[in-house]
Formats: structure tokens, C-alpha cells, sequence
């Protein structure tokens, strides 16, 4: 829902989009899809998720939407509940709150809540989540790798949403420790998920290249503005920004129809039981429809 | 005179109907749904023509709102009109002018009562001492009405349209109009006066078509009405509803555009069989 400096849209033709997109996802047989939010930034990004998924719903009748991840520190957990409760009437069953804490600055300073009680605000907006739904409502996921996050999930035996950056060996590392978390509590840890960017190319070098090189922009872009690394901002961290870049850029399933297969399959493997693919490279429309239908017609039907 | 339906079904159902029956707009408010512009959203999917007027209370955070109303504007392709309900004036106005500044697209602050905006906490080090509310809404100019017991006081202090709601009314809506006028003069003529009227009917959604257009006109004539958004009451059954919906756009609708109609027009619609029974006697032997 973006319309950053390399691919100016008007948003409105963006949220058509989107509706539109969602129909197609749903004809192709995809199980959902997913929104992220953040705040006050140049691009546009859809700060109020719930609502968008409210549109993709109405226009369909079995795909889910998900968001990955709603910053529920931000918001006001009483509106985030009646704010699920009304998907759910709208669409029984097929709305996935992922959830996250933020950590932008400038998206928690400008509504005057504090980074440090981020994380007591969490506990406290689950808490009167998981009352106000105690009858039926959207699954949690929690996302984030941090120790309290998982920490959180286990203890509640919530979702996992588990960020796209993570290599097999660290993914199978984490959920061993959330899985032995939660037996630790008594309960069993819910589904887990995990964010994947990813393309399909032809399987030529050069397009896989071109791939992972916008990969590498797309992080290159909000890391440089919006972490700190090593203390600093990321832009004043060239060498530290460089490594996050590749690192997104290597971790990325992308390449030719078998390559993802596999790196799906052994995602598979540790038990992961939804990927939600983040679709690079797709400043047009036209290029990312293309590489939706596609992934639906070669990758998909070999993971079944 | 335009006119509106309050949605009373909670899965917003009858958007569609109303919007095929030719109605202006469709009300959302917290009877319908409990997040009205989450629901706004999923009807503007279903009816892609239709106004949508959402009533929220003041009182949630006016950048969250802000956030809201761009979204809901955006997916329903620049629709959206909100309404704020508030029995707090101080409450109320603040939320409006957060509001209007943040829907704005330009970088502001605010210092307020109820809101610091930013906060500018020390605890962070990477803060802005402006902010830009992202996306702006479709709309150049997002129609923001008030209502409830503060509605009168903050419409008149920041030129803004009251809604005058049928069972919540605070002052009479001729006098309100009459102390904005007297202030604006013919600048007034740019707000819109918009009432939520109740229809009076039984479990079938009958009602009586004279007494709703003697209201209707007499408000119009009292104090300028020029939106009517009728609610019927509440917990009628769908077919009920449609019933009431279908004779409204059919029956009263008609009746309310012009000042007033040719006589017969109204006899000819409606007894059309009989005018037709009788223009094919006429006709003779074909």
C-alpha cells in the first residue's frame, strides 16, 4: 500500500488495487493475505490495517487476510477488538492478527506513548484481547524473534509470525526454544508462520540479480531512515546497513520455480505451517500479478 | 433534499439495497457495527456508489482517526464523510481540530488539552517536532460533521455541519441555523444541514407516506434541512426493512425533489393501472 520515491501511485488506485489483487489471490488458491502498518512516513503505508482488511474481505468469500504485524502497542486495544469483532461478523473465521510492538521513534512519540512500556502495553492490549474474544475472534500471532516475544507467545500459546531474514538452522533454533517455552507453561504453542520474501525468476542470473538487488534497496531504504545500528542511524552506518541489506537480499527465496520449492520445503520441515511470501521487486502491478499467477502454477501445486 | 438510510442491520447488509434504491448515502454508526469505519470499508466494496457517513464518538485518539477516515476514504474511492459525536465541547473541538490539521497533508503540531502532539518524550532521542499524517484521504476535503449534546456549540465555533439527530437533539436545529447565519451571513450557504430522522413504522415496515413527508418538508422548511437520513426502527426483520427502504425511494423520494408537483402528477403515480386501463379504453377497438 506504498507509493515510495522509485513508484509514484495514486493510493486510491493502490486500495483498488488491492481488492482486485485479493480476488486473484483467492482464484489462485492462496490462503491469505497479509498488511503491514506503520506510520507517518513519506510512502503512504497503510496505517490502519484492520480497516483495509475490511475492504479484501467484502470481497471475497474464503481468503484470509493477516496482518503482519499490527503494532498493537499503538492503538487503543478496546477499538482493536471491536475493530476484530466487526471483521469477524463480517467474515467469520478469516481475519489473522499478527502482532508486533513497533519500535519507530517518531510513530510512538507522536501519539505520546513511551518505548520503554511498549512491551507492558502488549501484555495489557492481549490481555483484554484475549477477554473481549474469550466467545470466538481472530487468531493472535506474535511477531518478532526477541526473547520476550517468544517468550509471550509460548506463555499464552499464541501464533508465531516469525520475520523473513531468519536462515533454517537460526528458524529451527528459535522454535525448538518456543515450542520447550511453552511445554514449560503447560500449553502448546499455536501455528507458526513465517514472512518470506521472495520472486520467481526465469532462472537466469541476471534476473535473479535484479531480485535480490531490490530486495536489497527495499530494506537499504527503511533501515537507512529508520534503524539504529550501531547507535547511529542507519544511513550514518554504511557498512552495518550493508550487511542487513545482503543479508535480506541472501535470505530471500528467490530464484527459478524449483530453487523456491526447496527453500520452502525445508521451511516446511521445522514444522512452519504458513509462509506468507512478501513479493519483491513488484513496482508494477502487471509484473507482480504475473509472478503471483505463476508461483500458483509452478511452486505451490509441488509443495501440496 | 438529499437522502440517507441508517444502517441497522450489524452486518451492514442492506448497503447494497440502499445504494440500488437510489439513496444519497448510507449512516454507520456503533448501532450497526462496533467499528463503524472498519464496517464503512467492507461497504464500500459492496456498493461502489453510494456516500458513506460514519458516526464515531469523540474521545479516540484524533490521529488514529485521522489514520482511519484516509484509509476508509481511500478504499471507497473518496466517500467517506465522518461524523463526530461528543457531549464534551472542549473534547469535541480538539478532536476536530486534530483532526482537520492531520487530514490536511501538511506536517503539524498541536498542544492541547486532551492531546500533545507530538509528545516529544525525553526518553526518545529520534523524534520530529512536526508530523505528517500518511496517506491523505482521496478527498481534497474530507467533509468532518458534528452531533450530539456539544455537537451545536463546536458546529458554530468552527463552521462546521451539525447533524440534528432525532432523539438527541440539544437545541432546536432552527435556532442553531438562525445564530449561524446570523454570524456567517451568506457564507453559511457552503455548510451542508444534515438530520437523522426517525421513521415512524410498524413490524412490517409499514408507515404512514403523509406524516413522513409533512415532516420532512416541515423540518426543511423550519431550518433548511437539505440531508435526510432516515432510521427506521431498530430490530425490524430484513424483509421489513426492505419493505420500508423500497416504499421510501419509491414513494417519498419523488415527493421531496421539486417544491412542489403539477396536479394529478401524484394521483397518476399512484393509480398508473387505472390511467392505464382507461388510456387503452380510449384507444378503441385495438
Amino acid at each position: 500500500m506504498r507509493a515510495p520515491e522509485r513508484a509514484p501511485a495514486h493510493h486510491a488506485e493502490l486500495y483498488a488495487q488491492l481488492v482486485d489483487d485479493a480476488r486473484t489471490a483467492e482464484r489462485l488458491g492462496f490462503h491469505s493475505l497479509w498488511l503491514s502498518e506503520h506510520h507517518n512516513w513519506y510512502d503512504g503505508w497503510c496505517p490502519a490495517l484492520l480497516v483495509a482488511g475490511a475492504a479484501v474481505l467484502a470481497a471475497t468469500t474464503t481468503l484470509h487476510v493477516g496482518t503482519g504485524v499490527l503494532l498493537l502497542p499503538l492503538h487503543d486495544p478496546e477499538r482493536i477488538a471491536r475493530a476484530g469483532s466487526t471483521l469477524e461478523r463480517l467474515a467469520p473465521g478469516r481475519t489473522e492478527l499478527g502482532v508486533g510492538l513497533g519500535y519507530r521513534e517518531p510513530e510512538l512519540d507522536a501519539l505520546g506513548l513511551s518505548r520503554r512500556r511498549r512491551g507492558a502495553r502488549m501484555d495489557r492490549a492481549l490481555d483484554v484481547l484475549a477477554q473481549e474474544w474469550a466467545g470466538g475472534g481472530p487468531q493472535i500471532w506474535i511477531g518478532g524473534i526477541a526473547e520476550r516475544s517468544l517468550e509471550r507467545a509460548a506463555r499464552r500459546g499464541l501464533s508465531l509470525f516469525l520475520p523473513s531474514s531468519m536462515r533454517p538452522a537460526q528458524l529451527a533454533r528459535v522454535l525448538d526454544g518456543a515450542r520447550q517455552a511453552a511445554a514449560g507453561h503447560g500449553v502448546e504453542l499455536g501455528r507458526v508462520g513465517v514472512l518470506k520474501q521472495a520472486w520467481l525468476t526465469d532462472g537466469s542470473a541476471a534476473e535473479e540479480r535484479r531480485a535480490r538487488s531490490a530486495i536489497a534497496q527495499d530494506i537499504g531504504e527503511y533501515g537507512g531512515a529508520w534503524w539504529r545500528l550501531g547507535g547511529q542511524r542507519g544511513f550514518a552506518a554504511p557498512e552495518l546497513l550493508g550487511a542487513q541489506m545482503r543479508r535480506s537480499a541472501s535470505t530471500a527465496a528467490v530464484g527459478p520455480a524449483e530453487a523456491i520449492v526447496e527453500e520452502l520445503a525445508a521451511i516446511e520441515a521445522l514444522g512452519v505451517d504458513l509462509v506468507v511470501l512478501q513479493l519483491a521487486d513488484h513496482d508494477s502491478p502487471a509484473a507482480y500479478r504475473e509472478n503471483l499467477q505463476q508461483i500458483a502454477a509452478d511452486v505451490v501445486p509441488q509443495l501440496a | 433534499m438529499r437522502l440517507g438510510a441508517v444502517l441497522t442491520d450489524p452486518l451492514l447488509r442492506d448497503v447494497e439495497l440502499v445504494q440500488r434504491l437510489g439513496f444519497d448515502l448510507a449512516w454507520i454508526d456503533a448501532g450497526g457495527a462496533a467499528a463503524p469505519l472498519v464496517a464503512a470499508a467492507g461497504a464500500a466494496t459492496v456498493a461502489p456508489s453510494v456516500r458513506l457517513v460514519v458516526r464515531v464518538e469523540a474521545g479516540a485518539h484524533p490521529l488514529t482517526l485521522a489514520e482511519e477516515c484516509a484509509v476508509a476514504d481511500l478504499a471507497s474511492g473518496g466517500r467517506l464523510t465522518l461524523t463526530v459525536a461528543g457531549a464534551d465541547v472542549a473534547l469535541l473541538e480538539e478532536t476536530v481540530d486534530v483532526l482537520q490539521q492531520a487530514l490536511a497533508a501538511r506536517p503539524f503540531s498541536h498542544d492541547g488539552v486532551h492531546w500533545r502532539i507530538p509528545a516529544g518524550l525525553p526518553e526518545h532521542s529520534d523524534v520530529e517536532a512536526r508530523i505528517r499524517v500518511t496517506p491523505s484521504p482521496a478527498q481534497l476535503e474530507l467533509p468532518i460533521w458534528v452531533c450530539g449534546p456539544a455537537g451545536p456549540a463546536v458546529a458554530r465555533s468552527r463552521m462546521l455541519p451539525y447533524v440534528a439527530v432525532d432523539d438527541e437533539r440539544a437545541e432546536s436545529p432552527a435556532g442553531h441555523w438562525d445564530a449561524t447565519a446570523a454570524t456567517l451571513g451568506a457564507a453559511c450557504l457552503r455548510i451542508r444541514r444534515p438530520g437523522v430522522i426517525d421513521v415512524v413504522a410498524d413490524g412490517d415496515g409499514a408507515f404512514d407516506r403523509a406524516a413522513l413527508l409533512r415532516r420532512l418538508v416541515g423540518e426543511r422548511a423550519a431550518w433548511g434541512m437539505d440531508v435526510a437520513v432516515l432510521r427506521l426502527p431498530a430490530g425490524l426483520r430484513a424483509q421489513a426493512r426492505c419493505a420500508a427502504l423500497t416504499r421510501i425511494a419509491r414513494e417519498v423520494r419523488p415527493r421531496l425533489i421539486l417544491d412542489g408537483l403539477p396536479q394529478g402528477l401524484e394521483q397518476h403515480w399512484d393509480a398508473p393501472d387505472e390511467l392505464h386501463a382507461e388510456w387503452t379504453r380510449d384507444r378503441g377497438d385495438r
